[in-house]
């Protein structure tokens, strides 16, 4: 009962409380007159920390302190472009001398904040304003091809940890002056920054207001990742279907922001998050636009039909074993029944037996060193598929509908889909070993229903099926030629829906001149 | 409801008439009209579809006089409270009634064909529990499911096609030979299959096209529906020798695929029967949410997603009275007058009404 109450509380009367962080970034402290105290405020502020360094500089008529954290600064740029210029210079006016970027600041409590992103103060003796210099320490990953999302053909960009390394990369894909950045925080405590990605003359107001005011409903002590992210805004966290799709791929990126949808990255994640998205995004894979339509389009409706496979092999097996043998046809039903006459279990145990295994191979391969990762696949797949038949535990066919299931569900090109159909998988198993083809319909029936009732930020999620719109077919369960997307599609909403006009104009050329 | 979120398109309401109308009696329509007017039962069904029009166009016409009024809103509006909530009720029984019949036929079409063994009750308890998941979200998302649903038809026409392979036209001879009240019998029977349609009176405030264009579509739906129910009909008739062997199988439809089989697939009823499957829970989730919002409005509650429980219940309870072949045939008797009743009589006297008392909605035109 306590625990019902506690998963299904709503937050109706809840007290909504000014937030600690919204006044922390108005508190305000002037920059004090003293040496003394600035270092004692500083000193205080990070309790003391061995990492904060407070010099004393004295240079000709200059006197004051540098304040820095030892490990977020970079000492080498601090030597090269504060300490260098400043001895160097006979000026005394410090703006002309300090060439690199700075800001500065009277308040104290900024300063404090730039500090933790790595940047050196400088507090003059007798003034009060303190300059602050990004010398940041930047230890970044290379930009390199995301291992779970790799493509045969096209770009082998992929972002990183670092958010401005990721910006650039966006920037640098879509020059236009129409590509709209903004910076939002999230988290009560500890504050992570939110980058909201656009193109103004393309993306939907109303959607960029509602994720502005989810994210402005967001009360939680910290956001360290992008799954926090994601649970926090989107629209039904009771559906194991994702509704935002992340990629860490560049060019999946520029092509969802050309539709108009919005990105969002988070400081610190190479995942981006794309709003909104429908199911069949899900699906889609740039290798599809870099070949032949007509290989992209088989291709990608191969992709469609796994997850078919994936969600209702197993369960139709059930159900034909368990409740309609007479549906196979004659040549069939003596393979079949020399493999499963002698084997001790009912088809649902043998199924979730040998499904549940391949979940554990995997979950053991994931997190193992690649080394020990073939060695565990070796151990698993051939080892244990082989020897449990030879046992006479599982049948030969078991193990061919689920080596099928396997390789199908993980041909679905996003992570999080794949996971959402290996899942629903069981549950149709366990309707089909009960009700047999019933079952299924009903169980399928079910699944199409939630489909139909998900909205990813007020796109229906299984359009261009459901609600229909045929113009978007075109690129859904197929891929027609790139001349033939005249019109972007609906789903995201985009405020402009030309797209081009005459792809080909070449071909027109001759008629249209006269 | 909120006005703004539960719009339907126009197309989408050709999808959910249509579902609405294709249902149970898909399965038996050809041997019950068969059984009345033999080789002429093709002409019953076109029949039956002209005098459904013939209905929609008076339902039509009502809905015209109350463009955001359902009926269960212009009931008190013409008949005062007391006997506009009383009718409300009686709709809403009436709806139950009827949706627990359907529910019933097929529980047994099931039981007999592809689940033996299992207690009807645990089948229709799966059947409600989906139908309640489908309804409970709102007209929106069962519009959308309903478009999603609605190329099984297409499948199901396929496979019964297949069939005609082996059919000899000879059987529908003589046209016409049985005289026009023995057709016009054949229609009675086919008539019942073709209800689903009353689904308009309670969805037109939420559709967003002018009153022609609802018309257009729910036409449109009719049409289809006719010829669909047409071409069953004439298949089986084709395929089955009438005086004969029509008469013996009460679902020639099943009769006829189970007879086929190709490479992959023995027993190709079994699979017409699983898509048949959604085709029917589609018709029973309308009834389920068609007494549910009579129960909402009777009780002044703006969601009618709290009555569905209850409603199932009720549902499951009637579902399990009849029992036997029997059965259907007094429960189906019992309904013959109501269905009269409450699909023809109540809206012509609605509409008679409010043209003699000129009452109207007032609609500010633009």
């Amino acid at each position: 009962m306590k625990l019902t109450s506690l998963i299904f509380k709503r937050p109706n009367n809840r007290d909504i409380k000014q937030r600690p962080s919204k006044q922390d970034s108005q508190a305000f402290q002037e920059v004090f007159d003293t040496i003394d105290g600035n270092t004692s405020f500083f000193k205080k502020a990070f309790s003391g920390s061995d990492d904060l360094k407070i010099n004393t500089l004295n240079v000709r008529a200059l006197s004051g302190i540098l304040i820095f954290l030892d490990t977020m600064a970079d000492k080498e740029k601090i030597q090269k472009d504060i300490l260098k210029p400043v001895m160097e210079s006979d000026d005394t006016h410090l703006d002309d001398v300090l060439n690199s970027t700075f800001q500065i600041s009277g308040n104290l409590y900024q300063a404090q904040q730039e500090l933790l992103n790595g940047v050196c103060i400088l507090i003059l003796n007798g003034k009060q304003s303190c300059y602050m210099l990004d010398v940041s320490l930047s230890k970044d990953r290379q930009v390199q091809e995301p291992n779970n999302e790799q493509v045969i053909q096209g770009s082998h960009e992929g972002f990183v940890e670092n958010l401005m390394t990721n910006l650039h990369l966006i920037r640098k894909a879509i020059k236009t002056p129409n590509l709209k950045l903004e910076h939002l925080k999230v988290g009560d405590q500890i504050q992570s920054k939110v980058s909201l990605v656009y193109r103004e003359d393309l993306a939907n107001k109303e959607l960029i207001k509602e994720f502005k005011r989810r994210i402005d409903g967001i009360s939680i002590d910290y956001v360290p990742s992008f799954g926090y992210l994601q649970e926090l805004i989107e629209d039904s966290t009771w559906s194991p279907f994702p509704q935002i799709l992340y990629t860490e791929r560049v060019d999946r990126v520029v092509g969802h922001l050309n539709e108009g949808r919005v990105a969002i990255f988070i400081e610190g994640n190479p995942s981006c998050l794309l709003i909104p998205i429908t199911f069949f995004s899900f699906f889609h894979s740039p290798d599809d636009y870099n070949s032949r339509w007509i290989i992209g389009s088989f291709v990608r409706s191969l992709r469609l039909f796994s997850i078919v496979i994936a969600v209702n092999l197993p369960a139709v097996y059930i159900a034909v074993i368990g409740f309609h043998f007479e549906v196979l046809p004659d040549e069939l039903v003596l393979p079949v029944i020399s493999s499963i006459r002698n084997i001790p279990f009912p088809p649902l145990i043998e199924a979730l037996v040998m499904e549940l295994t391949i979940e554990l191979i995997r979950e053991a391969g994931v997190r193992l060193p690649s080394r020990i990762g073939q060695t565990i696949g070796i151990v698993g797949g051939l080892v244990i598929g082989d020897a449990v038949v030879r046992a006479g535990l599982i049948s030969n066919t078991m193990i061919v509908v689920v080596a099928i299931t396997a390789v199908a569900a993980y041909s679905i090109p996003t992570s999080a889909m794949s996971d959402a159909v290996r899942f629903l998988r069981f549950i149709l198993m366990l309707l089909a070993s009960t009700f047999g083809f019933v079952g299924i319909a009903f169980g399928t029936m079910l699944i199409l229903a939630h489909l139909c009732r998900l909205e990813s930020f007020g796109t229906p999620y299984f359009t261009p099926w459901a609600p229909f719109h045929l113009k978007d077919l075109k690129d859904t369960f197929i891929r027609l030629p790139i001349w033939k997307f005249n019109t972007r599609p609906f789903d995201s909403k985009s405020t402009n829906p030309d797209r081009q006009s005459l792809a080909r104009g070449w071909k027109f050329n001759g008629k249209r001149q006269k | 409801m909120e006005k703004d979120k539960n719009k339907v398109t126009n197309k989408q309401l050709i999808f959910m008439i249509i579902q609405a109308q294709i249902g149970v009696g898909i399965l038996s329509l050809p041997h019950d009209v068969a059984l009345v007017a033999k080789q002429d039962g093709w002409i019953s069904t076109l029949i039956a579809g002209a005098i459904s029009q013939v209905i929609i166009l008076i339902i039509w016409g009502l809905c015209r006089r109350f463009p955001s009024f359902s009926l269960y809103q212009i009931l008190p509006h013409l008949f005062g409270t007391v006997i506009g909530k009383f009718l409300t009720l009686s709709y809403s029984l009436y709806f139950m009634v009827t949706g627990s019949l359907v529910l019933a036929r097929y529980s047994d079409i099931i039981d007999k064909w592809i689940l033996p063994r299992t207690p009807n009750w645990i089948t229709m308890v799966l059947v409600l529990i989906t139908c309640i998941y489908i309804v409970s979200a709102g007209l929106t998302s069962i519009a959308r499911f309903y478009v999603l649903v609605s190329p099984i038809l297409f499948l199901l026409l396929l496979l019964i096609s297949y069939s005609m392979k082996d059919a000899n036209f000879l059987y529908i001879l003589p046209i016409g030979s049985h005289n026009i009240s023995t057709i016009l019998k054949g229609s009675k029977e086919a008539a019942f299959s073709m209800l689903g349609f009353e689904l308009f009176l309670f969805i037109h405030p939420f559709v967003q096209t002018s009153s022609k264009g609802k018309l257009k579509s729910i036409t449109t739906a009719n049409i289809f529906v006719t010829v669909f129910y047409t071409f069953m009909v004439f298949a089986s008739l084709v395929y089955f020798e009438t005086n004969a062997d029509i008469a013996l199988t009460p679902e020639p439809l099943l009769y006829m695929i189970k007879a086929y089989s190709f490479q992959v697939l023995e027993r190709t009823d079994l699979f017409f029967l699983s898509l048949w499957l959604i085709i029917v829970a589609t018709s029973i989730a309308n009834w389920l949410f068609l007494s549910a919002l009579g129960l909402a409005n009777l009780g002044r509650k703006k969601k009618y997603t709290a009555f569905l429980p209850l409603v199932a219940g009720f549902y499951l309870v009637l579902a399990l009275i009849p029992d036997q072949e029997k059965d259907f045939e007094s429960f189906n008797q019992f309904l013959g007058p109501t269905h009269y009743i409450f699909i023809v009589i109540i809206p012509f006297v609605l509409l008679l009404l409010s043209i003699v008392l000129s009452k109207k909605e007032e609609v500010n035109k633009v």
